[in-house]
């Protein structure tokens, strides 16, 4: 194919999306609303599969011991969790060391920690992590009937829930995207259909002199590219600054271990899906149309 | 070259356009098809750039059998042809010299050549001064030319003109007539389509003359007096 030809279909394609101008504009909008829910489902499927992968490398346990229990006891609790074929590693944390990771967190002037330094309401307690993470119920079954343990906690709940809403939203944006795309596909493929019949006396001059239906239908379908990228752009725009200010007004931890993406390092990947599904949706849309108007 | 063995057209709704037609045209002949309005000179040409199918019989262009061309083979085997028309079918917001440009294009032809073939066929037909003019800028005898220039520019063994003088006073007529001529002469097989009765007489070339769909008569040399 020759630079000539490339030059010639590209400008043909902005030409006739120029002169198409409302039914253009009626698909870039269309298609950017597609998109835009095609960008917030990404960001959510993103988000769950990092939040997912945060939960489980950082998934543990944490057991506490009965206040009464003495350091004997406390070694058979230990020893009965190492002999949990599913327990990974253990780790100790003494009323004192506890005490001291609430005032780090708290950055030392939690008031109401004041003077607790000799009558600690914590209690001992250890950290338990697994190897298999589908066994956990299982195994904090077993734990729980280990003499002395008072109490476990976890944050399956928090991941339950988290997972529980991202997978609605999941749901929901992925039916409308679905739904949009149609609809996006539909409209774009009117506005072709609509360029294909104002020019149709030049489609006949370019079969009659021996043009192939690929050459005839290149600058349609980069019309219809052009509609998808434009649309692509507005949706882009559109997502990272709702994301933003979701960010901005949400943080970026959601709950405690538990982060999400910030703009800048999902913003490529964004891009490059919103964009590449944009000129899929074009092409296709266009597609549709050639199909059924050129090729009779 | 080309070769019509009873065709027949009859059109979906019903008309039969062409009945039975036998004929044949040898490489480098010069033949008019004359006949009144509906006669089935059109369907001919139809059949030939293959916007038809015949309903039956054969048609070979080339030795190539145009009924049973698929669809992807199509813009292969209309490059073999020039077309000419009655109302000269230039793209409008194309330069005359993009226009001729466009039919090598088409066909994926390099820059180079394209800058080589141009200007040869333009001033073929006496429009070297006018290669950056656009279409409606130019009177219907040079727009036929330019057409001409396009049918001719990728050098095709076949051109097939219908009623190329239709829109065309007599004098301007007589121009491109002469110019088809020359084009057969350096060895390309022409094909006319016309109502033009004085020129058919002054050219005494083959006449195939139609009436309703049947050849009436073919004469070499003929003269044409039934228009
Ligand atoms: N596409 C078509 N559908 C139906 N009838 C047609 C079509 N084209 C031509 N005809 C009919 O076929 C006959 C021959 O037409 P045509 O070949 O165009 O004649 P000519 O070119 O000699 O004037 C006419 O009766 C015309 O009405
Ligand atoms: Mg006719």
């Amino acid at each position: 194919m020759s630079f000539r030809s490339i030059k010639y279909f590209i400008k043909e394609g902005v030409k006739s999306f120029a002169l198409n101008g409302l039914m253009s504009m009626a698909s870039v909008v269309t298609v950017s609303l597609c998109l835009v829910l095609f960008g917030v489902y990404l960001l959510f499927s993103m988000n769950l599969n990092y939040a997912a992968s945060q939960v489980e490398a950082g998934y543990e346990i944490q057991l506490y011991i009965e206040e009464t229990a003495d350091s004997d006891d406390i070694q058979a609790v230990k020893s009965a969790l190492m002999s949990i074929e599913n327990v990974n590693s253990i780790e100790f944390v003494s009323k004192g060391e506890a005490l001291k990771e609430w005032n780090e967190k708290f950055g030392g002037d939690a008031e109401f920690l004041e003077g607790l330094e000799d009558d600690n309401p914590l209690r001992d307690s250890f950290k338990v992590s697994f190897k298999d993470l589908s066994l956990t119920e299982e195994t904090i079954s077993q734990i729980e009937k280990i003499k002395m343990v008072a109490k476990v906690t976890n944050n399956q709940v928090v991941v339950d829930k988290l997972v529980g809403i991202t997978t609605n939203v999941q749901k929901v944006s992925f039916w409308l995207m679905v739904f949009f795309a149609v609809i996006s596909v539909f409209i774009i493929s009117n506005t072709i259909r609509i360029t294909v019949f104002a020019r149709r006396r030049e489609v006949n001059i370019m079969k009659f002199v021996g043009a192939t239906d690929w050459f005839i239908s290149c600058p349609f379908v980069i019309e219809g590219i052009i509609i998808g990228f434009i649309g692509a752009l507005t949706a882009m725009l559109i997502v990272s600054q709702a994301y933003g200010y979701f960010i901005s007004e949400v943080g970026l931890v959601i709950e405690e271990n538990i982060n999400i993406y910030d703009l800048s390092s999902v913003f490529w990947v964004l891009f490059g899906s919103l964009i590449g599904m944009g000129v899929v949706l074009g092409a296709s849309g266009s597609g549709v149309s050639l199909r059924k108007h050129l090729y009779v | 070259m080309i070769f019509f063995n009873n065709v027949t057209k009859q059109y979906d709704n019903g008309t039969i356009a062409l009945d039975n037609i036998n004929f044949f045209i040898d490489k480098g002949e010069f033949v008019f098809i004359v006949g009144s309005s509906g006669a089935g000179k059109s369907t001919i040409t139809k059949l030939i750039l293959c916007e038809e199918k015949p309903t039956s019989g054969t048609i070979l262009i080339n030795g190539i059998d145009v009924g049973g061309l698929k669809h992807r083979e199509m813009p292969y085997y209309r490059r073999q042809l020039g077309m000419v028309f009655q109302d000269f079918r230039l793209l409008p917001n194309k330069t005359v010299y993009d226009n001729i440009a466009f039919a090598m294009q088409v066909r994926g032809a390099t820059n180079r050549e394209i800058r080589r073939a141009v200007p040869n066929v333009l001033s073929m037909v006496g429009l070297s001064g006018k290669a950056k003019v656009r279409p409606h800028e130019l009177s219907g005898g040079e727009q036929q030319r330019v057409a001409l220039a396009r049918a001719m520019v990728n050098n095709p063994p076949v051109l097939i003109a219908d009623e190329p003088t239709g829109n065309l006073d007599p004098a301007t007529a007589d121009g491109i007539m002469q110019l088809l001529e020359d084009i057969n002469k350096r060895g390309t097989t022409v094909l006319t389509v016309t109502h033009a009765k004085d020129i058919v007489n002054k050219m005494k070339k083959r006449v195939v003359e139609i009436s309703n769909g049947k050849i009436i008569r073919d004469e070499v040399g003929g003269y044409c007096c039934e228009l």
